[in-house]
């Protein structure tokens, strides 16, 4: 999984704040000039090195870098793939919700040895839901955070999404980063098309 | 009343019969055919209409539009009815032959007869992109949603891997072109024209190697200092690309030592010629900062025949030979062994 997301962080830098920042912060880090490699093995360590990095040169907190990365992550035209694959997940926004529980799953079907973070999302009451991830890791929250956010604009839902750090019933006292999701609207503006086979 | 299909159990279970509303039907399949005692075509599933619209189904027989094998051709109702619960291949006839598979069940109907349950064999892809098929055109139960996902996720990991390939192959190109080149002059250095002469010699193709040496470099290097010496050795490569052709190959081993190999069968006075031409090129005072250097080259050449079996080394050695010839000869000479 480390190997999408530092290619995605990339990816993010280079079309946010040039290519030129994504040097110096790979400079600092003395790390292959030529970038990281979506497909190959990296560890947690790594990313959280070169995202630390990357924060203290853009001067931004890695919860905020890490939310617009989760947005531009699906709405970045040059590379449609992930909202595309997201969206078969589900006719609404709620069914794609509920399909983030199936994720690794569906992302072992497209490549079999990779392995994303469980995600457990828990309806608390009509339209609000509760999304942690199992074991808890802050930084795909605030990832999902962005995305899920993004995501929720292409269904044409409208969404409120809020961070939190709560102990999570049946998970253990300690207190853990989850998602409040508040689904107010779900058809509050015309989703974006979305063709079942992409058009050329 | 609304219309219902009800499915017939075998006659020793009677009474384990389910009933459906035909409109409900749509729940669990969208792509049926309900034929009548004759195997006309009495209702359609509402995916099976959109992909038939205007093809006059209704009313037709089922073997006027569809081609039915399991495996062998099914030509009457009577031999479709024994093959109930099986597997069957079911292909449009029409030129653009859309290919389902199907199963065939008996079941109780006002105009009764076969239930004809179809689903998207692999031109799924291209029937939804032909008609536009949304995910309400299948039953929720389908799994063509993810096969249409698995599909589009399989084309974005090969072409990610694609791409990862052409980034080594690149990455390895830019590694081998370093690694063949000197870096003071941008020519091809001793790796590369060894790899170039061991190939030319396996060939037995004929050419000639022309051993050059820069005469009183080492003056200049002394007197102005190395910046003055990597000067001239770049005003001495542009003189020598200048007269090179595209085939000719040219690399300098180091220190102020070049070869051209001239490919071909160039005879004695040709290669004086191209010699006394580079001497001339590169006697030429070349301007460094506000001084003048002058350098010059001494030349000896081996001239290799086609199918001339000499290897590699005992070339070099005679062009060496060669070499030192002209330099005895008093510089700025060409000496020249065939």
């Amino acid at each position: 999984m480390y190997g999408l997301l530092l290619r995605a962080l990339q990816g993010y830098i280079c079309a946010t704040f040039g290519a030129q920042r994504w040097v110096q912060i790979m400079d600092q880090n003395s790390h292959r000039v030529e970038g990281f490699e979506p497909l190959l093995s990296y560890d947690l360590g790594l990313f959280r090195e070169i995202l630390a990095r990357s924060c203290k040169l853009l001067g931004r907190n890695s919860a905020t870098l890490l939310e617009d990365m989760g947005t531009f992550v699906v709405t970045n035209p040059a590379l449609p793939a992930p909202r595309r694959l997201l969206r078969f997940a589900g006719n609404s926004y709620g069914e794609f919700l509920l399909s983030l529980e199936e994720l690794p799953e569906r992302a072992k079907l497209a490549l079999y040895d990779i392995s994303l973070p469980r995600i457990v999302v828990k309806t608390l009451g009509a339209g609000e839901y509760l999304l942690y991830c199992k074991p808890s890791q802050a930084e795909v929250i605030h990832l999902l955070h962005g995305l899920l956010r993004a995501m929720a604009d292409d269904y044409g839902a409208l969404v409120f999404i809020e961070f939190d750090e709560r102990p999570i019933a049946g998970e253990g006292d300690l207190a853990q980063p989850a998602l409040l999701i508040r689904m107010a609207e779900a058809a509050h503006a015309p989703a974006n098309p979305f063709y079942l086979v992409a058009r050329p | 009343m609304t219309p219902r299909l009800t499915i017939t159990p075998p006659p020793a279970e009677t009474g384990r019969s389910i009933s459906l509303p035909m409109v409900g039907l749509g729940a669990i399949t969208k792509l049926y055919l309900l034929l009548d005692g004759q195997g006309i075509i009495q209702e359609i599933g509402p995916t099976l209409e959109r992909l038939f619209a205007g093809r006059g189904l209704r009313g037709a027989s089922v073997f006027d539009h569809f081609e039915l094998r399991a495996p062998d051709l099914i030509h009457h109702l009577e031999e479709l009815r024994v093959l109930e619960g099986q597997k069957l291949q079911i292909v449009q006839r029409n030129p653009q032959g859309l290919r389902f598979r199907g199963t065939v069940m008996a079941v109780h109907h006002p105009m009764g007869g076969l239930f004809l349950n179809l689903s998207f064999g692999v031109d799924i892809a291209e029937m939804v992109r032909r008609y536009q098929l949304t995910a309400g055109d299948f039953a929720p139960t389908d799994l063509a949603m993810e096969l249409l996902y698995l599909t589009e996720a399989n084309a974005a990991v090969v072409s990610e891997l694609r791409a990862f390939g052409q980034r080594r192959e690149e990455a390895r190109r830019q590694a081998e072109e370093e690694s063949l080149t000197d870096a003071l002059t941008g020519l091809r250095n001793r790796r590369a024209f060894n790899s170039i002469i061991t190939r030319l010699c396996r060939e037995g193709s004929p050419f000639a190697l022309m051993q050059i040496d820069l005469d009183y470099f080492k003056q200049v290097n002394d007197t102005l200092g190395h910046a003055a010496g990597d000067h001239v050795l770049l005003a001495v490569t542009e003189a020598l690309r200048a007269s090179m052709s595209a085939r000719d190959f040219i690399a300098r081993l180091g220190g102020d030592e070049f070869v051209l190999l001239l490919p071909g069968t160039a005879g004695p006075a040709r290669l004086e010629e191209i010699g006394q031409q580079l001497i001339a090129a590169i006697r030429a005072p070349i301007r460094f900062a506000d001084r003048l250097c002058y350098v010059s080259a001494s030349i000896g050449v081996a001239s290799v025949g086609l199918g001339d079996r000499s290897s590699p080394s005992a070339i070099l050695a005679q062009a060496d030979e060669a070499l030192y010839a002209a330099k005895e000869a008093g510089r700025g000479c060409i000496v020249i062994k065939a």
